[in-house]
């Protein structure tokens, strides 16, 4: 009991240094695998029209009838949102700054704890740019009108998101947010040009210009299967803003869509069903504007030939052609309660247009009577008792949530995404975890992270006549802006033997990654799942790569790295990466030697049967002959050296820019009795007169 | 006093409580800091000696110790640690002594080594080289004893390994991968598949309608189109991160298609000479009377003895018939055409950093037919075609990109023929005259004016063509402009293996078996072995033809105000006249009046010179036409603010492109060399089919000329378009579209004259073809249209359209476009895709009147004054109001079912009436018209379209005054029907199902009425469009 208090006391007491040495929580040895228990509570925003289409205000509670499925529900809160119309000041809007980025991340819609709304008093616009489906000159104009909107019209309570398709899978650059100089850095950064290839050009019918080509390339298949993607892509826009219970606006900038026939009318059909589902009601710009164009094609357009040029059939080809690609943005926007702008070179008006459609609405709530988690689609129908002129306009149901066990593939992985995305920590998994750091070159660090899970909290699938269980790690690293840097994710199957099996019970399970970082304060992530309970960890913490280029007067040392065990490779449990890559990775992890890896302790509570053993790196860039270094390990126990080991004597470095010179001590601790320590690494370089001293508490168990 | 003792007193005791208390009054607090280089040194043992007194501290992480309660007095402090020398020094402790500091000296290397010992005895040193392997790596399990402590901490003991991804960028972070490990979700995502089958079978189609009004068996056919297309970004793990946005598609056609065809095939009265059952157009007797004699042949019969062997030879080749007709047709056989048909296509897409990205495709087409004709022979076609393409797309600056493209495409095209090396029917027969090659072996082509199926068979041929193109286009955005130019060049080789007309053609009329102007009997002039014209073109059958084509332009788009934009630009494009690689083109060098030619080869050495006007000519004997410049300008303004009234206008000039290749063509089958005739029978030049190829010397060698000064026609379109919204999801557009096309294609025969007309001026050159470009052509049309836009899966318009045109040219529209398209695409989606001409060339049309060309002003051959469309098309389960919500049995039932109906009716294309007989002096039959008697053309007898009283052969001397597509053709009418279901599999994977009809209703209308007087056949329809056929469709995407 002392030691485990010990082991929280150590691994709460640990200054915020460089090396990190952290836990979820303290670990609860009676923690039940009760799995947590979601509410039942539903929201819908609500906004009530009559029939000039002006917002009506003042109603109650009781004006509102809710159904779900069918079955009458009892509304359990109720609240009145209005939201100012006038555009921000201009000197306010002056002050946004954009900047270019070196690239663009990637992020997502973050979700929300089922029965919350975490987006209250505003509006959700999400911006969705179709690179496929724009020329790079409405690229340009869509971008630039996104932009001005920010600049001059969006609100404090406008919140806006950031899509990209362009042709593999749907971006979100931004998740919803009010930070102008990031979503108009954003915006600035954006490629115009991008999907270019996949932009469907007319290249069969009587529209053509006269290529001369002596074969011409039936692309009939390629254009259907080209809107079927730019649909379905807009379709997994509005199943990721589905997570949100809030209203949400999705303007799509596009110049035009074209159906082909009845071939893409399923996937149209998809596209609307779920953005009805989700809540989402599209907004269609059309990119082109107001398009002004000779009878047969500007001037960039060849001549085509041929007798249509005479009979009026390219003139009339090309005029429906263009018919038609407004088409689909019009039933986008009817079918699912929004509006398409066509023909106005302004664009900026289709997302005030968008962003005002939104003024006011009703936030009501209640605990539905359908208890059954059976993941399936509820419909929600909410009606005025008395107003029958007026609209309402809400989200038309939800999916109800899923017991894990029943989850498909795609759920689990969206329930690690989630619990990813989740500001607060789950610990129904407890998580040590141990980063560190050696410097590679001159600008790049290697950071190891070892994670350590009790073997006893993963539930063994053993028992039920499994021979594999599964793990997820999904890792997620943020820079110092929230942009995420690198992020990680593996599945882990065990195999299943009953030694293993009976030394999980035991023994921790040790997962270990590592990244590529530069110096700089980062913030980790980190989440594991058992598969078959599906209960989580995260373990969050921020940490910093210190810059060992600028120690001057000490000498650099790397993280030193505390472990009470050196581990074959090929007795690893699992190896995520195979083969020559493996090797490759090995190559270059120093904490492999000789096909063995050492493990950091992570708690740094030992065993006195155990072997500690001490890595570390000192580093001697830029000097012009390598400094002999001495180094030992003391041990200290109250006001007391209770150990010290002889030196080691470092008479060369390696034949790296660096100069890194590894540093190896194992001690026994055998002698001594249970308790607190403190451990110290002392690294000297008499040619240089400089010194570096490291220390760290360690417990020491029977 | 006393309180002074006091005072003393209380002073003591204070000094005596204080003692007491430890390390308040005889001890001090006393602690100090430790560093080396001014840096803190923790860990340093701290020693505090007053004789037997000793107390020892240790440094902390800032280097500091402290010793709470030192007794007061003088202490000797040491300060030690390994690798630095010793410090000693006494200190007086008293109470609030100021910190001590103490600087550590490090110590030689070898000093430090000697000093250090192992306090411990047991702790061990770590030498530099890896452990022993299996030394410590195999922790001993967990006895029993200690598991308890263990479930205390779960961490303390030993972990089992999972050896996790690890992210080694070796050079920079910032060419990672985003996301690393061994598990990637969201990939299928990423990707997308469709698998596509259209089927056909004659099973569920109607039986195809019979024009002879003959019925026979249904023909049996099947036609199955494989289609399977995937896309989305390649990654392959490892090597390529971040690969290309690609798509495939393949498709594969198997293909065996039936047609009935109905023809007039000589019966075996005929072909043994008999004629008394022949019968005139005209439904009388057909006297038939003997060239040699001028007599009647006794009994319409031909003896034995005055058939020409020829004759019989190729009369074997023509099948019996197989019912007895009505004099119009008598014979009717189901034609099984086979196809194979594969297709690739492919679409990459990379961007390579901000500034670049990469873009372009791929595709082929093998295509293998073999068709047979309706005397059984059978020729199989071979087509090969590939498409590539690669763009470059850079970003200069803010605003400016610059895109560079190019493009290869080849066509290679391989006509084998029945009798190629098979059996030389012209040679077998006693032809003379004509190639008999193998490669060119059989039937000359034979053609009857009366209706009789002409004996025809494909020539052999091997063409290869290519085009390689360069494209450049700056775009530059600068404020409300948009301001787009660049060019483009492009390279055309044509490389032809044919002959024109190598095995020749004769034509027959009856003119043979004629006296003045009764009787007479097509086919008996065949039976006796005379031709009423012949033609031939044979020689160097390997062409090069090369051409260069040149654009470049400059547009401005601007966008003036949000209601108003104006786009203004000026293109020029310059297509150079064909030339041959070996300059193997012939043209003639004509005197102004046309009274003599004179041939000019473009391989002349010194460059082609006129013999006659000593005019230059360049190698391609065209002089090129500079000029074509194309303003092109559009306007759109929406007037009203807040109003959804839209003003689009438009004008813009567009040159006809591709005109040269047809003239080349004929250039290069001239002579001096190459052999080509066009004669007509006369007693100067007798023709026989035995000898019908001879040159004549009333008729050019050479039967084409085409006007050096040749100029490329324009067309000038203009329209005004206005468009409104009105409630419903309605929309209603008007549209007015002006068209002006200048300097047509015009042919006509120049000297040539009236049939029986006495012969104008003897010593002119009669026999060729002249080509000049003074042609105009006119349209106007007003179109209205009423659409309701998708909504709630309903969509439908209703269009009309009036229209005319007028021209007086042989042929409008040049090459044009070379696009293969589909037959997937409903033709509705590209209104006047469907209608007769599409981007099709037809062949020009010879004008009768050389001198009167303004005769040939007339209505445009696709002039369509009325034309009404209606399509329809609704989708269940669409949006909120369609249902979109709807759950369970009923959404099984009712959602994703799509209708389409598609109405047209329109009035009827003009036609010519046509008179067939030969030119006086050529041998170029079809440009003659009859004589137009004043009867009503329309109040046919039953049974015809056309009333056959309305013409007469023209007036001898006389050319016929009946217009030029002066016939309305039949009105069209068309109705297409589709229905389809769309079912959800599993997640992602939809299979559609859907059935396509074309003529739903299984109504019968025609192509065009037969409009050659004397033939059998005048006023019949030639033939039915397609019955109703349903296609059935079935697509798997995921």
């Amino acid at each position: 009991m002392i030691q485990k208090v010990f082991a929280a006391l150590l691994l709460a007491a640990m200054p915020a240094m460089a090396q990190k040495v952290g836990q979820n929580a303290p670990y609860k040895p009676s923690q039940n695998a009760a799995l947590k228990v979601s509410t039942n509570l539903v929201v819908e925003t609500v906004t009530v029209r009559d029939k000039d289409g002006k917002s009506i205000q003042g109603l109650t509670a009781k004006d509102f009838t809710v159904t779900e499925d069918g079955v009458p529900q009892t509304i359990q809160f109720f609240k009145y949102q209005e939201l100012p119309q006038t555009p921000v000041p201009a000197q306010q809007a002056a002050s946004a700054n954009a900047q270019v980025y070196y690239q663009l991340n990637q992020t997502q819609i973050s979700p929300e704890e089922p029965g919350s709304t975490k987006y209250k008093d505003t509006r959700l616009l999400a911006l969705y740019f179709d690179m496929t489906a724009m020329p790079p000159e409405d690229q340009i104009r869509a971008l630039e009108a996104a932009q001005r909107f920010i600049r001059t019209q969006m609100r404090a309570d406008d919140l806006v998101a950031i899509m990209r398709y362009s042709g593999a899978g749907v971006e979100v650059l931004s998740d919803f947010s009010n930070d102008r100089d990031r979503l108009l850095s954003i915006l600035e950064t954006m490629i115009v040009g991008e999907g270019q290839g996949l932009v469907e050009e007319p290249t069969s019918g009587a529209g053509t210009s006269d290529t001369g080509a002596a074969f011409g390339q039936d692309d009939t298949e390629f254009n259907i299967f080209n809107t079927d993607r730019q649909l379905s892509a807009l379709e997994t826009a509005a199943e990721m803003l589905g997570q949100l219970s809030e209203k949400k606006a999705l303007i799509y900038f596009a110049s035009g869509l074209r159906l082909n026939g009845l071939d893409n009318q399923a996937q149209l059909q998809a596209t609307v069903d779920e953005a009805i589902r989700s809540g989402v009601t599209v907004w269609p710009i059309d990119a082109r504007g107001l398009v002004a164009t000779a009878p047969l094609g500007n001037a960039e357009k060849g001549s085509q030939g041929g007798i249509s040029m005479y009979s009026g059939a390219a003139a009339s080809a090309l005029t429906s052609s263009f018919q038609l690609s407004q088409d689909t943005l019009y039933a986008l926007a009817k079918d699912t309660g929004g509006k398409a702008m066509f023909d106005y070179n302004d664009l900026t008006q289709g997302i005030v247009h968008a962003a005002q459609a939104i003024s006011s609405y009703y936030i009501l709530g209640y605990y539905t009577t359908n208890t059954a988690e059976n993941g399936k689609f509820r419909r929600i129908s909410i009606t005025l008792n008395n107003n029958h002129g007026a609209t309402v306009d809400y989200r038309h149901g939800y999916y109800a949530s899923k017991k894990f066990k029943q989850f498909n593939a795609t759920d689990k992985e969206r329930q690690l995404e989630e619990a990813l995305m989740l500001p607060d920590p789950i610990t129904e998994l407890t998580i040590a975890m141990e980063i560190d750091y050696f410097q590679l070159n001159r600008a790049e660090y290697f950071v190891p992270i070892a994670v350590k899970i009790p073997g006893s909290e993963v539930a063994l699938a053993k028992h039920h006549g499994a021979q594999h269980t599964q793990l997820d790690f999904i890792g997620e690293i943020k820079d110092n802006y929230g942009t995420t840097v690198t992020n990680l994710r593996d599945k882990v199957n065990i195999k299943l033997s009953d030694q293993t099996a009976s030394e999980l019970a035991k023994r921790p399970i040790e997962y270990d990654t590592g990244y590529t970082l530069l110096p700089g304060k980062y913030t980790i992530k980190f989440l594991a799942r058992d598969d078959e309970t599906g209960r989580i960890g995260t373990y969050q913490t921020t940490f910093v790569i210190p810059d060992l280029n600028l120690v001057k007067n000490q000498i650099p040392l790397s993280a030193v790295l505390l472990s009470n065990q050196r581990v074959d490779l090929d007795q690893a449990l699992y190896n995520a990466v195979k083969g020559k890559n493996q090797e490759k990775e090995q190559a270059v992890n120093p904490l492999v030697t000789n096909g063995q890896i050492l493990i950091p302790n992570v708690t740094r509570v030992f065993k006195r049967k155990h072997e500690l053993y001490v890595y570390l790196q000192a580093y001697q860039q830029g000097e012009q002959a390598f400094h002999p270094l001495i180094a030992f390990l003391s041990v200290y126990h109250g006001q007391a050296r209770v150990l010290q080991t002889a030196p080691i004597e470092m008479p060369q470095g390696q034949e790296n820019r660096l100069r890194t010179a590894p540093l190896n001590f194992k001690v026994s601790l055998s002698k001594l009795p249970p308790g607190e320590y403190v451990c110290q690494v002392t690294v000297l370089d008499p040619t240089g007169n400089r010194g570096a001293f490291w220390r760290a508490p360690i417990v020491l168990m029977r | 006093m006393a309180w002074r003792r006091m005072g003393k007193r209380l002073h003591f005791v204070l000094v005596m409580v204080l003692l007491a208390i430890p390390g308040l009054a005889a001890a001090s607090e006393y602690h100090g800091q430790v560093t080396f280089n001014g840096m803190p040194v923790p860990g340093v043992t701290v020693t505090a000696t007053e004789g037997a007194k000793s107390f020892s501290t240790i440094t902390n992480q800032q280097g500091m110790y402290s010793f709470p309660d030192l007794p007061d007095g003088s202490w000797t402090i040491e300060v030690e640690m390994a690798g630095f020398a010793p410090v000693k020094q006494d200190v007086v402790i008293s109470p609030n002594m100021p910190a001590s500091k103490w600087e550590l000296k490090i110590l030689p290397l070898a000093q430090i080594k000697a000093r250090i010992q192992s306090q411990v005895g047991s702790a061990s040193v770590a030498t530099l080289q890896a452990p022993k392997k299996q030394a410590e790596a195999k922790q001993p399990p967990p006895t029993q004893e200690t598991s308890s402590a263990e479930e205390s901490n779960p961490f303390a003991s030993p972990g089992l390994l999972i050896n996790g991804s690890v992210n080694n960028g070796a050079s920079s972070p910032f060419a990672q991968a985003p996301s690393f490990g061994n598990h990637h979700p969201g990939q299928n995502g990423l990707y997308h598949a469709g698998l596509g089958m259209i089927l056909d079978n004659s099973a569920l189609d109607a039986r195809p309608f019979s024009i002879s009004g003959h019925s026979t068996p249904k023909p049996s056919y099947n036609q199955v189109t494989t289609i399977l297309t995937f896309g989305g970004p390649i990654r392959i793990p490892h090597l390529l991160k971040n690969g290309p946005n690609f798509f495939l598609g393949y498709e594969r056609t198997r293909s065996v298609d039936a047609i009935t065809q109905s023809a007039l095939v000589p019966t075996a009265a005929e072909r043994a000479g008999d004629f008394s059952q022949a019968l005139s157009s005209q439904g009388q007797l057909a006297q038939i009377f003997d060239p040699t004699t001028g007599l009647a042949f006794p009994g319409n019969v031909i003896p034995q003895g005055q058939i020409s062997p020829q004759a019989e030879a190729l009369l074997n080749l023509y099948p019996l018939p197989n019912f007895t007709g009505n004099g119009q047709y008598n014979y009717q056989v189901p034609i099984n055409m086979d196809t194979h048909r594969d297709a690739l296509q492919s679409h990459f897409e990379q961007s390579l950093g901000t500034r670049n990205s990469l873009f372009g495709g791929f595709g082929f087409e093998s295509t293998r037919e073999a068709n047979p004709n309706l005397f059984g022979f059978l020729d199989t076609t071979d087509t090969f075609g590939l498409s590539s393409d690669v763009h470059w797309w850079h970003r200069l600056g803010q605003g400016l990109f610059l895109k560079l493209g190019y493009q290869y495409t080849r066509l290679s095209t391989h006509v084998t023929p029945y009798f190629l090396n098979l059996r030389n029917v012209s040679g077998q027969a006693g032809i003379t005259g004509n190639n008999q090659d193998p490669a060119n072996w059989g039937p000359p082509t034979l053609s009857f004016a009366s209706g009789i199926a002409g004996l025809t068979d494909a020539q052999s041929s091997y063409n290869r063509n290519q085009t390689s193109a360069v494209s450049y286009d700056f775009m530059l955005l600068r404020g409300r402009h948009d301001i787009t130019f660049g060019g483009n060049f492009r390279r055309e080789e044509f490389n032809d293996l044919f002959q024109q007309n190598p095995r020749g053609t004769f034509t027959f009329t009856g003119a043979a078996t004629q006296s003045g102007a009764s009787g007479g009997v097509d086919l008996a002039d065949f039976m006796l072995g005379i031709p009423d014209a012949s033609s031939i073109a044979f020689g160097n059958a390997d062409k090069y033809f090369r051409q260069s084509a040149y654009a470049a332009y400059i547009s401005d788009d601007f966008r003036v105000r949000p209601g108003l934009t104006i786009d203004a630009g000026m293109r020029w494009e310059y297509g150079a006249p064909m030339t041959e690689l070996y300059n193997r083109l012939v043209n003639l060098d004509i005197v102004p009046g046309f009274s003599a030619v004179a041939p000019v080869v473009a391989s002349t050495p010194g460059g082609p010179l006129g013999p006659l006007t000593g005019m230059r000519y360049p190698t391609s004997l065209i002089h090129p036409d500079w000029q074509g410049f194309e303003p092109r300008f559009g306007i759109a303004w929406r007037p009203i603010a807040g109003s959804s009234l839209i003003v689009r206008a438009g004008y813009g000039i567009y040159d006809n492109t591709s005109v040269y290749r047809t003239m080349a063509l004929q250039m290069a089958q001239q002579a001096p060399l190459s052999k080509s005739l066009s004669l007509q029978n006369s007693a100067a030049c007798p023709l026989t089919l035995a000898n019908g190829f001879s040159t004549c010397p009333s008729t050019t060698v050479d039967n084409f000329a085409v006007d050096p000064n040749f100029r490329v026609g324009y067309v000038q379109n203009w329209d005004v378009i206005m468009q409104r919204d009105l409630p419903f999801s309605l929309q209603l557009t008007a549209t007015y579209l002006g068209t002006k096309g200048t300097r047509g294609l015009q042919e006509f025969l120049p000297n040539t004259y009236p049939p029986g007309a006495a012969i104008p001026c003897p010593a002119c050159p009669v026999g060729f073809a002249y080509f000049a470009s003074n042609g105009n052509s006119t349209r106007q049309s007003g179109e209205i249209q009423l659409r309701r836009r998708l909504e709630a899966g309903f969509t439908a318009t209703l269009d009309y359209t009036y229209a005319k045109a007028i021209d007086d040219d042989s042929l409008l529209g040049g090459g044009g476009s070379n696009t293969s398209q589909s037959a997937t695409v409903l033709t509705w989606m590209m209104p006047g895709g469907g209608q007769p001409g599409g981007t099709q060339q037809g062949s020009p049309t010879v004008a009768q009147n050389w001198r009167n060309l303004n005769a040939e002003r007339s209505l445009s051959s696709f002039d369509q004054r009325n034309l009404l469309s209606f399509q329809m098309q609704y989708t269940t389960g669409m949006g909120l109001g369609g249902g979109s919500l709807l759950s369970g049995w009923k959404s099984t039932l009712l959602k994703g079912w799509s209708f389409l109906t598609m109405v047209s009716v329109g009035s009827g294309f003009p036609q010519s009436p046509l008179y067939l007989a030969p030119v006086p002096g050529t041998g170029v039959t079809g440009s003659i018209r009859p004589q137009y008697t004043g009867a009503p053309l329309y109040s046919a007898p039953a049974g015809l379209n056309l009333n056959p009283a309305a013409y007469e052969a023209p007036l001898a001397g006389l050319w016929g005054n009946a217009g030029r597509n002066s016939i309305t053709g039949p009105g069209a009418f068309s109705l297409d029907a589709s229905i389809a279901r769309t079912f959800q599999l599993h997640g992602k994977y939809h299979l559609d199902l859907r059935v396509d009809s074309t003529n739903a209703l299984n109504h019968v209308t025609y192509t065009n009425w037969d409009t050659t007087i004397n033939s059998a056949q005048f006023g019949l329809p030639v033939a039915a469009n397609a019955m109703r056929s349903l296609q059935t469709t079935l697509r798997l995407r995921f």
